[in-house]
């Protein structure tokens, strides 16, 4: 393609995007399993007659509806990434992982922009600040192009391909990834009102209104000042004021690590010089395995609404270079399948024969993209096609292959390698959680 | 193909505006709500949860006695409350709010939270400690 056919196409897709149409079910695939909508499909135990009363009503979990993303259970929905298409993905096919139900203004007034405040305090600073919506809304602000990804996308892979049967969690397949334009206020705002001591030891960012308070992350100071224009307090989610389910008013915004650092509904940053424990750095988005060492807490460390005990394991912090293709994965071993998949458990997803462009996406956010390799049938690597843009290290990139596809069952495979030469492994090690997989993922697929 | 998806979408959406407007309803006699508790418990729970409550395919961590995540709840009412609203995780309205109401009793009774004898219902919740 040159410039001109490359600047019309995607004039296409954001048309047909802003009409909202049903995008990316692309026509070669013939996906024969539309019709499983429900959850009788779903359910990791059969319906049984002591449950057979009726049925309790639903309640209202998360503002958006699952009409453009994948219901994995609760409160968490995956994307749909086999319908991917776009750069940016578009908040309505946005995955969202909350602990609890999105809290909204209407239950908790402290949401409403009016009366939401920040406090930014700690021993680790020279000053307090608090602040409200429009304050933050008058200081200077950034914009950035940047994936968010939940550490146990891929989980699905210790299942189905490296036989970890012990992993638990959510069944999250390929698709709690996206790329938004983020609006943010960096903390190296926030700190040049603070002041900052030399001997400021980690930051925590923290929502006093999520679930039952035991939501908050924190960041050594170390990372934080590698990059505080990168670091912040987001409000805007592609140009748009961010939805109750993505954190409004303002969220923590830790671009490259996991989403689950980028704190939702947050309403206080501590730093401090001390480390702080809390659910989601000890039993939670943490590696817990015979391969990660646990770290050991220090005198003086402040623990909120957990203890020493409940330390399982290294926190996550980066996301790992990966990519997929736009194919739903075969599920055939996990313990669940999400209510709306596409394929029944163990079905192959089709494409007619003869020449395909096959797409896919790929990220490696500390380094950033250098490139996409895919493989069939076990077959020579082979440089696949990065599509433009690759804007540096947080972004994603499209890329694409052709592949003159035979008759029959064949396995693509897809493998990213960044910008320090760190290419996808083919397993990776053994964590109870199943966070940060990026295995070589392995596409099985019929060709009719 | 795009039509089927479609409808079933927004029936899913305007199932989940339905926002409960029921009471949970009152309480069973002690020893029957633990019954049932353990049934539904079995039949519902323990998949993920484990038998014991100790862990099992779906979530790692032991949700009942020695380093419970229900602690975090403080009183019966949060833990309820979520139930209520969230469990089981792949579908929460596969079971009934009178099941939730004494599957809820059942992993206090493990916990220790729930004293021999008494039983749960939406207004002793509050009441309850969860330590």
């Amino acid at each position: 393609m040159n410039r001109t056919d490359v600047a019309r196409a995607e004039r296409a897709l954001v048309e047909k995007v802003l009409r909202r149409e049903d995008l990316g079910r692309r026509r070669m695939f013939e996906v024969a399993a539309w019709s499983v909508v429900g959850a009788a499909a779903a359910s990791t135990v059969p319906a049984a007659p002591v449950l057979a009363q009726a049925a309790a009503p639903a309640r209202r979990i998360l503002q958006k509806d699952d009409s453009r993303i994948l219901n994995i259970g609760a409160t968490v929905r995956s994307g749909k990434y086999w319908n991917f298409s776009t750069w940016i993905t578009p908040v309505e096919e946005f995955y969202v992982r909350n602990h609890y139900p999105t809290p909204t203004a209407d239950q908790k007034p402290e949401l409403d922009p009016r009366n939401w405040k920040v406090k930014v305090h700690g021993n680790g600073l020279e000053r307090e600040l608090e602040l409200g919506y429009d304050d933050l809304l008058k200081m200077r602000s950034r914009t950035i192009f940047a994936t968010m990804e939940c550490h146990g996308n891929g989980r699905t892979l210790f299942w189905e391909q490296l036989d970890m049967k012990d992993v638990t969690g959510g069944n999250w397949v390929l698709g709690a990834v996206g790329l938004a334009e983020w609006e943010y206020v960096p903390l190296s705002e926030i700190f040049a009102r603070t002041g900052l001591k030399p001997d400021a030891k980690a930051l925590l960012f923290w929502s006093g209104v999520d679930g039952a308070g035991d939501i908050g992350r924190p960041m050594p100071m170390r990372e934080v000042l590698s990059r505080p224009d990168d670091i912040g307090l987001a409000f805007r989610m592609n140009g748009n004021p961010l939805l109750p389910d993505h954190g409004a008013p303002v969220r923590a915004l830790v671009t490259g690590w996991g989403g689950a650092a980028s704190i939702k509904w947050l309403t206080e940053i501590k730093v401090a010089t001390h480390d702080f424990w809390v659910r989601l750095n000890t039993k939670a988005e943490v590696f817990a395995g015979p391969a990660y060492p646990k770290p050991t807490p220090a005198a003086g460390d402040e623990f909120r609404n957990v203890t020493p005990d409940d330390i399982h394991g290294p926190m996550v912090e980066w996301m790992p270079v990966k990519s997929f293709i736009t194919v739903p994965l075969v599920i055939e071993k996990s313990p669940s399948l999400p209510v709306n998949y596409p394929l029944k458990r163990g079905e192959l997803p089709t494409l007619a024969s003869g020449r395909q462009t096959i797409r896919g996406y790929a990220w490696g956010p500390q380094h950033g993209l250098r490139k996409v390799e895919y493989r069939i049938d076990g077959g020579p690597w082979r440089e696949a096609h990065i599509r433009p843009p690759n804007l540096g290290r947080y972004t994603w990139s499209r890329f694409d292959f052709e592949w003159d596809a035979p008759a029959g069952e064949h396995v693509i495979e897809t493998r990213a390698t960044d910008n320090a030469g760190i290419t996808q492994p083919p397993t990776v090690p053994f964590n109870q959680y199943g966070m940060a997989n990026n295995a070589v993922p392995r596409f099985r697929i019929r060709v009719v | 193909m795009k039509r089927v998806l479609v409808p079933a979408g927004a029936v899913l959406a305007g199932a989940m505006t339905m926002i409960a407007a029921r009471d949970v309803p009152t309480a069973l006699a002690s020893g029957s709500q633990l019954e049932r508790g353990r049934a539904v418990y079995a039949e519902a729970c323990a998949v993920c949860h484990g038998e014991d409550g100790r862990g099992g395919a779906g979530f790692a961590n032991p949700i009942w006695g020695e380093g419970a995540q229900i602690r975090k709840f403080r009183h019966a009412a949060g833990l309820l409350e979520y139930n209520l609203m969230l469990m089981p995780f792949d579908d929460p309205t596969r079971v009934s709010d009178d099941d939730k109401l004494a599957v809820t009793a059942y992993i206090l009774a493990r916990h220790g939270a729930l004293a021999q004898g008494a039983s749960l219902s939406e207004s002793n919740a509050a009441a309850i400690a969860i330590r």
